[in-house]
């Protein structure tokens, strides 16, 4: 049998025991019968498992609990005790769940353990995302130095020696000042890139506000292109507000840039609640992005087109994609080439920092 | 008075500020305390007192903040009319902030001068 049975009376005698009560009692048969439970474990009395039989006595209802059980050799255990009123007093039922117990303490050691690996392994990676984002801020920030002296030497040619060169030697300084002039630009918009979000606190601001200001600015662009806008009803949320003006500024700038030349330009800025958080969304119909590229077109420097045909430095959407999980949101892209793009990013309902 | 660690800078603003005839001496120090030591020894070199400075931020030893710092404790008199903190990075907030808190330079361009920013810089303060 594998529950332990006894019986005590009312003068908390043991009565009755069985062979796996022994075994669990660590006591013959012979040491506990007529013995008081005083007697076997002294301060038993001031514990839970003597409340309940106590109670179990006194009312004569049945009840039941787990009890941590110190054996008199100093090992630990763990019994379920069901305990029902008997003629002779209570009967004790006794189930050992030590290695029930023991498997729940290591099950919850582990989690413990584990969690505090994924919290280290965590702040590792945020500590080395700082370093990286420090890293580029610093480099950004020196190598415009030289950039520059690059380039005033070459003004400074120009001016004084162009009596000197021939036509070849002229186009070869002007394609020296192109590359250098799209360093600057590259280096720069790189330690912008770095400096997104750094000290900035979140502000409310009401989004729909926030596009129309937008469009107000982009509105010698949006003339030329003749595109028409549909906007939706857009919330008031805790946001960075400088990076999302920049966020909807890029993404309404990618539409009016890849617009098709065949077709009149109509864009859609929509939100949506979900969860705990808004999806906004950015649609045209544009000439679209082939789907094997949706990745590749949120990381920095990357680009999809020749620079004769769409000007651009591959950063607009990596500064979207930086913005967006600033926030702790996501961005992505569903497009058919030739119909059109929808860029879709969520924002979540932020805390102030006001 | 250019102010500059890089000899590349001073060789091309000097150049802009001479080709501008904008200046009728140019001086150029290297370091923040040459510069101090110069505007100190005002009696040693008259009539060649600076009224317009362009100071770099980014220099060893004293840097440009450094420098406003003991410039500001200069007499009155040894002083001049305009100090201008020239900025490596274009639109850094933490600097132009603190050319605002401190005081003492009346304003911040971005490098490298140019003819234009020296007319302005003139016109506005000079």
């Amino acid at each position: 049998m594998i529950e332990g049975i006894q019986i005590i009376n009312p003068k908390w005698q043991y009565v009755y025991v069985n062979d796996t009560l022994t075994e669990h009692g660590k006591y013959s048969r012979k040491e506990l019968i007529g013995y008081t439970m005083m007697d076997k474990y002294p301060g038993i009395e001031h514990t839970e498992v003597f409340a309940h039989i106590k109670k179990c006595m006194l009312e004569g209802q049945p009840h039941q609990m787990v009890n941590e059980f110190d054996f008199p050799n100093g090992s630990k255990g763990y019994f379920e005790l069901r305990m029902q009123p008997v003629l002779e007093g209570v009967l004790v039922l006794s189930f050992d769940v030590t290695a029930q117990k023991q498997a729940e303490k290591y099950l919850k050691d582990t989690n413990v353990m584990l969690d505090e690996m994924v919290k280290q392994r965590t702040a590792a990676l945020e500590l080395k995302n700082k370093e990286l984002e420090q890293f580029a801020y610093i480099a950004s920030h020196d190598l415009q130095e030289p950039l520059r002296t690059v380039s005033n030497y070459i003004q400074v040619f120009e001016e004084d020696y162009v009596d000197q060169l021939d036509e070849e030697a002229l186009s070869y300084l002007k394609s020296m000042a192109k590359a250098n002039n799209r360093m600057t630009t590259l280096v720069r918009s790189l330690l912008d890139y770095s400096r997104l979000g750094r000290d900035k606190k979140l502000t409310r601001v009401d989004i729909g506000q926030l596009v129309s200001e937008v469009l107000s600015d982009l509105q010698n662009a949006i003339k030329v292109s003749g595109a028409t806008f549909k906007i939706g009803i857009l919330p008031i949320l805790n946001v960075y507000e400088t990076e999302i003006r920049q966020l909807f500024q890029n993404l309404i700038i990618n539409a009016l840039k890849f617009r098709k030349q065949d077709e009149s330009l109509s864009v859609e800025i929509m939100a949506e609640p979900i969860n705990d958080s808004w999806r906004f969304s950015v649609c045209d119909n544009g000439i679209g992005i082939a789907e094997e590229h949706f990745d590749r077109i949120f990381q920095i420097f990357q680009r999809l087109h020749l620079e004769d045909a769409y000007e651009g430095n591959g950063i607009g959407l990596a500064y979207c994609k930086k913005i967006v999980e600033l926030h702790q949101g996501l961005i992505s892209v569903t497009s058919t080439l030739g119909k059109g793009s929808t860029f879709m990013f969520t924002v979540p309902n932020l805390k102030s920092d006001e | 008075m250019l102010v500059d660690d890089n000899a590349d800078d001073n060789f091309f603003h000097a150049r802009v500020i001479r080709k501008n005839d904008s200046a009728n001496v140019i001086i150029t120090q290297q370091t923040g305390k040459d510069a101090i030591n110069y505007l100190k020894h005002k009696s040693q070199h008259e009539g060649q007192h600076p009224d317009l400075i362009f100071l770099d931020i980014n220099m060893p030893a004293m840097n440009g903040w450094e420098f406003l710092k003991e410039y500001e404790k200069l007499d009155q008199d040894l002083q001049c009319k305009v100090v201008i903190v020239m900025l490596t990075s274009s639109d850094n907030p933490e600097d132009k902030e603190r050319v605002r808190v401190q005081g003492v330079a009346l304003d911040f361009r971005s490098k490298p001068l140019t003819k234009e920013m020296l007319d302005e810089v003139i016109d506005l303060y000079c």
